[in-house]
């Protein structure tokens, strides 16, 4: 390869820089009638090609991962994992966030949690025919709901008595109170019969109409 | 079946603290870790102790992992990120000439290390690390030029002038070779 100094343009003018990245990215050359013809770029094109093709080969080559590196990492992981996860009662942490029904029984007690009830809640107003929805068509409090579990679902319960406030959607239509009347025995029904509690208030808002 | 899942599953997963969705995910990325961390530092030693070392802040760096870019990019950077801290570290201590350490595999190394391409790889190594950062995971990972900047905090512009430098050099080295 003809080249002066350190190396920037070949004898004909062409750069060398250009070539080196023309063979290493494989694209067409900037000249391709001067290539063609040029002695110059042809030689260096050829030395080029040789040294990259070493390159290429060895990005080629298998490289074997030592053995036992996932292992080695996962020991460290888990050990880690653990010292963070030292059990303390969610209720400690989050006392509002988790709340059960209560209820004693002869042979033990049976706790469920609210957001079970909201489950059940929700299932049950979303079935009656002229419901849309179930929640707040966006907004924060959809999204406080979903991080609950039940969006447009608020269930407070003490002991077997239980409260619950929901938001509905209601089919364009539809007559609102009636509609409102129907969720309102449906919730009722599934609190008592599919929850085994007492539905002591159910609240609803209508907050939009649809369909 | 969890070994089937894609990464952005297995991400979430092991964001929510499942230890295996994350050892499935480190099984199926170690590969390129290691293998980034081979050519930017030049032996099998150090990369194995460097691709332990980036997989452990991977667990520890993941709950800040957004998933704006793709989970292997995000690896390919904490581990280029060690190895350039790695680099840096070494350079800084040796301003003996007689300490200098020689970059070159030594024997015990190449039994290990794959057979030949000793002055191809005596080349990579004797580019500064900011050279070979690009170099590697432009030629031996095949990363696009923006890929290769999400990497290294760079613009596409930045890693294709880089890139350039690097293989002149590269080039410039092999034929003293020759």
């Amino acid at each position: 390869m003809e080249v002066t100094g350190r190396g920037e343009r070949l004898a004909c003018g062409a750069e060398l820089g250009q070539l080196v990245d023309q063979v290493a990215e494989a694209t067409p050359p900037a000249d391709l009638a001067h290539q063609a013809a040029c002695p110059h770029c042809r030689a260096a094109l050829e030395e080029l090609e040789s040294v990259w093709g070493e390159v290429r080969d060895l990005a080629r080559q298998p490289v074997a991962v030592p053995a036992g590196v996932v292992e080695a990492v996962m020991r460290r992981v888990r050990a880690e994992h653990a010292a963070e996860s030292v059990v303390i009662p969610l209720e400690t942490i989050v006392p509002r966030l988790v709340r059960h029904a209560l209820l004693t029984g002869e042979r033990g007690t049976t706790q469920i949690a609210d957001s079970v009830v909201a489950a059940v809640v929700r299932r049950a107003a979303v079935r009656v025919a002229g419901v849309h929805s179930v929640g707040a068509a966006g907004g924060l409090d959809a999204v406080v709901g979903r991080l609950a579990g039940q969006a447009g679902v608020e269930v407070e319960v003490e002991g077997h008595r239980v409260t619950a406030a929901l938001a509905i959607v209601v089919l364009y239509g539809y007559a609102i109170p009636e509609v409102v009347k129907a969720v309102r025995e449906r919730v009722v029904e599934a609190v008592e019969q599919i929850a085994g509690l007492e539905a002591a208030a159910i609240d609803i808002t209508v907050v939009d109409v649809d369909g | 079946m969890v070994l089937f899942a894609d990464d952005v599953h297995l991400v979430r997963a092991a964001q929510a603290h499942d230890v295996h969705a994350f050892e499935v995910l480190i099984r199926r990325h170690e590969g390129a870790v290691y293998r980034v961390a081979l050519r930017m530092l030049g032996n099998p030693q150090d990369a194995e102790d460097a691709a332990q070392d980036a997989l452990i802040q991977a667990w520890r760096a993941l709950p800040s992992f957004r998933g704006a870019s793709a989970f292997s990019s995000w690896l390919y950077r904490i581990v280029t990120n060690r190895c350039l801290t790695l680099l840096a570290g070494r350079r800084a201590v040796v301003p003996l000439e007689d300490d200098r350490p020689d970059s070159r595999p030594g024997p015990e190394a190449t039994v290990e290390a794959e057979e030949g391409f000793e002055e191809l790889k005596t080349a990579i190594m004797a580019l500064t690390p900011e050279q070979r950062a690009p170099l590697v995971l432009r030629e031996f990972e095949g990363l696009s030029y923006e890929e290769i900047g999400e990497v290294l905090d760079l613009s596409a512009g930045a890693v294709k002038g880089r890139l350039h430098r690097g293989r002149r050099e590269l080039v410039e080295e092999m034929r003293a070779w020759r």
